[in-house]
């Protein structure tokens, strides 16, 4: 995903309606993987571009920290993902066809200019001040 | 239409109190909204709420944290179903149960969904309580139509400030989300200021009554809140609740990292004063949280769990509220009420000035332990707030209540070697009388040393009378004076 949330969440659902392609589940979906917070789909999230000028799910969290950079979802970072998955940080979906959706069968926007040390270091996506 | 000028001044005051006995018909057993019905009935705020949509440098909103009772904090949050199951079965449990609120623990109108869906579950389960919600203002402009169609005829809005430039506010209110985006400073300020003002004429054209809610924060807002006073009159909200700013290091508020200190007893009373002379004020607010439950200044929350209404159906939970059984009851507190309104005599007023208290002008204040149902019925060594009364030999006045965080006595079992009368002494520190149901030697010389006369010779009386008969005998006799 390209932007994940964290434990700082509180699960109080003031991103999930802002999501314009409905890649935010809350903590009782079964695809989220987590119990008590809300989880960024990896492979829907498109980091907005597209939609606003930054990520709208960050603008409406109220909780700073929750809300952080990650990979783009990309060729680049297939191994991260995948990776991922399988530690149980992501649960990415498997199409009936195609199988795992991971970047190499399907890849998302991104915003190239957050750097790769700002997602390394999983920084705000937000400013709070 | 032509009429003289006392035929108009009179149709003026039978307006106006058509419109006061409207009012007090409307808050009659509301508790937060009438003084009079805070000993005798219940309320409830469910945590439906979580998100909100602005950010308080005096909150922060967590969760399980049972220790601390403020604003923006609850164990867990609620859905709409679990939260009517909750109300039905509380209900039933409390009967004196009059009001359910939503009141956070974010912003009740930043989750409208999970708001209007408990309200109108709540308006066909539930039909016999009043449903009252609470909000920061900025989605209330358009909520309005919703709030009344679904019958909630108590809002409270939370407003801090009437500056115009944003200057005050900004220190507030860090940041407001609005039109999709965070938006800062000044330029906030002024959005939020906008749709509060709006909102609220919106409701009081509409006939719903307005409570606004002030957090005092000295140095930052104590000024401005007689202006906004001033221009709540103007708008027809018919309370002012001035709040003191709690605040401490550990709540991880910005206000209480940055060492801001709570506001004093003294500070409020002072701002109270200054606002009194526009706005008919509440001083009974205790700052519960958004998942309280019971009598205001009793916690209850903590003898329920989750489990006992979220597994039972609606059926069940129906024959548990028993709707006829609460009516009764209601109708039991009532005649209560009139019975202790006899007994005291009208001797309190709400609005009164020194001179109409005493007719010497000078008035006393007098400390009371009570459990509720307006009587002196608590022991002090239980007693984990006092209500003060300022007393003369004409009338009295309820000025506040004062919390305290250790009761001087927690049961010989958690008995160690610190001492709550220290915490009380200052807490009581300008009080001139202490009426209670009992008092041991101990604490009560110790109050006695910094002149607070104890007096447990009024223990199970109405609270009103005694302390009216008690500021006369020690106070404003002409022979001799009985000393306690």
């Amino acid at each position: 995903m390209a932007v994940m949330i964290t434990e700082a969440c509180i699960a109080c659902n003031a991103c999930e309606p802002e999501c314009p392609v409905g890649a935010i589940l809350n903590e009782t979906n079964e695809r989220n993987p987590y119990d008590e917070k809300y989880y960024v789909k990896s492979e829907n999230c498109v980091e907005c571009v597209g939609h606003a000028d930054e990520p709208r799910c960050a603008q409406a969290c109220p909780t700073e920290g929750a809300i952080v950079w990650d990979m783009p979802y990309t060729i680049e970072f297939n191994e991260y993902y995948k990776n991922g998955n399988s530690e149980g940080i992501y649960k990415i979906r498997k199409h009936k066809k195609k199988g795992l959706m991971l970047p190499e069968i399907k890849s998302q926007h991104f915003i190239s200019a957050i750097s790769t040390e700002d997602r390394v270091a999983h920084k705000n996506v937000s400013n709070f001040s | 239409m032509s009429c003289s000028c006392g035929t108009s001044s009179n149709i003026n005051l039978d307006l106006n109190n058509e419109r006061a006995k409207e009012i007090e018909e409307k808050i009659h057993n509301h508790p937060c909204y009438s003084e009079g019905a805070h000993q005798h009935y219940a309320r409830i705020h469910v945590a439906v709420a979580p998100a909100c949509n602005i950010q308080c440098n005096y909150c922060n909103r967590k969760y399980d944290c049972s220790n601390e009772s403020r604003p923006g904090v609850t164990s867990s949050k609620l859905s709409p179903e679990n939260a009517v199951k909750k109300v039905l079965y509380i209900g039933g449990e409390i009967q004196q149960l009059s009001v359910v609120g939503i009141a956070g623990p974010g912003d009740a109108l930043a989750n409208p969904k999970q708001t209007f869906k408990t309200f109108k579950m709540l308006h066909d389960k539930a039909p016999d309580l009043k449903l009252c919600l609470s909000t920061n203002g900025l989605m209330l402009p358009y909520y309005v139509d919703r709030i009344v169609e679904y019958n909630v005829d108590h809002v409270t809005v939370t407003i801090n400030t009437v500056d115009e430039t944003g200057e005050i506010s900004s220190k507030i209110y860090p940041w407001i989300f609005w039109n999709h985006k965070k938006i800062f400073g000044k330029e906030a300020a002024k959005i939020l200021l906008h749709r509060q003002l709006e909102g609220i004429k919106m409701l009081t054209d509409r006939g719903v009554l307005v409570k606004a809610n002030s957090v005092l924060i000295p140095g930052i807002n104590d000024k401005d809140l007689p202006n906004v006073s001033k221009k709540l009159k103007e708008l027809n909200v018919f309370l002012h609740n001035i709040m003191p700013l709690l605040s401490k290091p550990e709540f991880g508020t910005k206000f209480g990292l940055e060492g801001v200190n709570s506001t004093t007893d003294q500070e409020v009373m002072a701002t109270q004063e200054a606002c009194g002379m526009d706005m008919k004020l509440m001083k009974h607010c205790r700052q519960c949280r958004a998942d309280a439950v019971g009598l205001i200044g009793e916690d209850r929350g903590g003898e329920f769990q989750d489990a006992d209404f979220t597994t039972l159906d609606y059926p069940e939970l129906e024959e548990k509220y028993n709707i006829e059984a609460r009516t009764k009851k209601h109708a039991i507190i009532e005649t209560w009420r009139s019975s202790l309104e006899k007994a005291n005599n009208r001797i309190k007023q709400e609005q009164a000035n020194k001179a109409e208290l005493s007719s010497t002008k000078e008035t006393k204040l007098v400390a009371v332990t009570t459990g509720g149902d307006g009587m002196i019925n608590m022991h002090f060594g239980s007693a984990k707030e006092f209500l003060i009364y300022e007393a003369g030999d004409k009338a009295i006045k309820f000025v506040m209540h004062r919390k305290i965080e250790s009761s001087y006595c927690n049961g010989a079992e958690n008995c160690d070697a610190s001492n709550p009368i220290d915490e009380i002494k200052t807490t009581l520190k300008d009080c001139d009388i202490l009426l209670t149901e009992k008092i041991g030697d101990c604490p009560m010389d110790e109050l006695n040393a910094i002149n607070i006369i104890c007096d447990d010779s009024y223990a199970q009386m109405p609270i009103e009378k005694s302390v009216h008969e008690a500021v006369c005998k020690y106070f404003f006799q002409t022979e001799e004076k009985e000393v306690g």
